[in-house]
């Protein structure tokens, strides 16, 4: 099922009512089951791409098909609610959107707008905040009381509450220190692995691409300029062209193979590079 | 000549943790010195104290020999300016234009000069073409920029970036990093650099090490990452090229190939 774009393109109105094109005739397929990545500078459209994976925006042109449903909905018995709850949306800096007195109130927000019993939504809520590593004690405290990390787990848990298919981030890692980004992407990871959840997310940081992503799509200027792996965005001749940094690791890989004559091999984390260098000495 | 003097400062916001423990350090005029530290470690409240929006507890900041207390508070704002991690919670203008003519306005700087400063920093920061741009119309790049000529044209002696660039896109840092060394090469600023950021802080002449409000190590960043054992336990991420020279060195085969090691000693140098 997952998520598919049909041709897609949407206008913003400015001040003085010109029309930005923020994305241009995009058609894509998303599967359930996939790990993706969307790179690109800022202002390529990213952020507009992801906000139709769950009809926060509708398309000016063309049509979005999310699950079962159609957007723009053209018929008037279809909510948009039900489309929302498959596919969670999980916004830049979403710890600023917390607002209750505890954090369980806050992650069970979603599941009561959704109808469900205030037992249930505890329960779904409990569960959720389990899925993000929040300690069980902590859940009684107010969210404003913990660190900017916590926060944003408990915006996700809010999130996940909701017990959507596919989880859509936008630059989840963006202010969060090297620890703290490492334990996010290791939540998504497990996420996606252990219980199945698709994940799309945007993210600037090429050793996060290069290590979870299994498709990555490059975004330029509201057209999606590459769609397909690690192993061939790198190499790809358009490369240059996309103003992305290659991994730490692909570039000490390329530095070795320059100055020492390394033969070139592909590697994309720390430990490819390490277990490659060994696999070339103890031959 | 020192420029800012911090002698046995110490600050907590409870009265039970202290967020800054009996810290101690100098900064020499024109130098550019990193303070790195991870999140909690006492950093951002450091700057705050630097430019008197937070009150020490105990201890004396003293910047070009004023000083800080409220009676100096203001006179030493005139010579510290800072840019903020947020982007958005720094533009206070509608436009560019104001935003950066909004520090000259509380001077009082007669307003044909006012336009003229504005002008001329403007252009400093390569932001000509958008001096009637709207805050929504600017990347975050942009709008650091933007907070770099407001400071520039206070004609601030020193300039804090509190973690200026970590909201950015790559271009973006870039960008700002570019700016960083420009304006104290150029300009001659004394730049203070506040991040978790180990690889960034290496273009840094001094780096200041912080771990729960205490300096644990400082000096060239030669120096500081002479001792990654202290760094270590620091929470902080050892820049890649480090750690793969460490991974390399722990392995019997790999360290014994002397041009390996040497490669991977000159990479983990360049900044």
């Amino acid at each position: 099922m997952g998520i598919q774009f049909n041709q897609v393109s949407y206008f913003y109105r400015g001040v003085k009512n010109e029309t930005y094109e923020a994305i241009n005739q995009i058609s894509l397929a998303i599967q359930d089951g996939e790990f993706v990545a969307i790179c690109g500078q800022t202002g390529s459209g990213k952020t507009t791409l992801v906000q139709h994976m769950n009809a926060l925006l509708k398309p000016t042109r063309g049509t979005v098909q999310i699950y079962e449903h159609t957007i723009p909905i053209q018929d008037k018995k279809t909510k948009i609610g039900p489309i929302r709850k498959k596919v969670g949306l999980v916004f830049q800096f979403p710890e600023y959107q917390l607002f209750e007195e505890t954090i369980l109130k806050d992650i069970m927000f979603g599941p009561m707008n959704f109808g469900l019993s205030l037992k249930e939504a505890e329960e779904k809520a409990r569960h959720a905040a389990q899925l993000v590593g929040l300690d069980e004690a902590i859940l009684q405290k107010s969210p404003f009381r913990i660190s900017g990390g916590q926060m944003r787990r408990v915006a996700i848990a809010g999130i996940l509450a909701m017990e959507p298919e596919m989880l859509v981030l936008d630059e989840p890692t963006r202010g969060l220190d090297p620890k703290g980004s490492d334990e996010m992407m290791a939540l998504f990871n497990e996420l996606h692995i252990k219980h199945g959840k698709t994940i799309v997310l945007i993210t600037h940081d090429m050793d996060i691409v290069a290590r979870y992503a299994k498709r990555i799509l490059v975004m330029d200027k509201g057209k999606i300029k590459f769609d397909g792996t690690r192993e061939l965005l790198f190499i790809s001749d358009e490369f240059e062209k996309l103003h992305l940094a290659k991994p730490q690791a692909y570039r000490m890989m390329e530095y070795l193979s320059k100055t020492l004559g390394y033969p070139f091999k592909q590697v994309f984390t720390e430990e490819e590079l390490l277990a490659y260098m060994k696999a070339v000495h103890h031959e | 000549m020192t420029k800012i003097k911090v002698e046995n400062l110490k600050f907590s916001y409870n009265n039970k943790d202290e967020a800054i423990q009996n810290l101690s350090f100098k900064i020499e005029e024109g130098s550019w010195v990193c303070i790195v530290g991870h999140n909690g470690s006492g950093k951002s409240t450091l700057a705050k104290l630097l430019i008197g929006l937070l009150k020490a507890d105990a201890g004396s900041i003293i910047i070009d020999g004023i000083e800080m207390n409220e009676k100096t508070v203001q006179e030493i704002r005139k010579k510290v300016g800072i840019v903020f991690q947020n982007p958005d919670n720094q533009f206070v203008g509608v436009t560019v234009k104001h935003d950066i003519a909004f520090g000259l306005e509380n001077q009082c700087v007669p307003q044909p000069k006012m336009v003229e400063l504005v002008d001329e920093y403007v252009n400093i920061v390569g932001m000509k073409d958008y001096l009637n741009k709207e805050p929504h119309q600017l990347s975050g790049g942009q709008k650091q920029r933007v907070a770099i000529a407001g400071a520039l044209a206070m004609n601030q002696d020193i300039m804090i970036f509190d973690e200026a660039t970590s909201m950015l896109d790559p271009e973006g840092v870039r960008d700002i990093t570019e700016f960083i060394v420009k304006l104290n090469k150029e300009f001659k600023k004394t730049i203070i650099t506040i991040t978790h950021d180990l690889e960034f802080a290496k273009r840094a002449d001094q780096m200041i090490v912080l771990n729960k409000g205490k300096v644990v190590l400082s000096g060239t960043p030669d120096d500081v990452f002479s001792h990654k054992d202290i760094l270590e336990q620091t929470d902080l991420n050892i820049p890649f090229g480090m750690r793969v020279f460490d991974q390399v060195n722990k392995d019997d085969i790999l360290k014994k190939d002397e041009a390996l090691v040497k490669a991977l000693w000159a990479y983990s140098l360049t900044k």
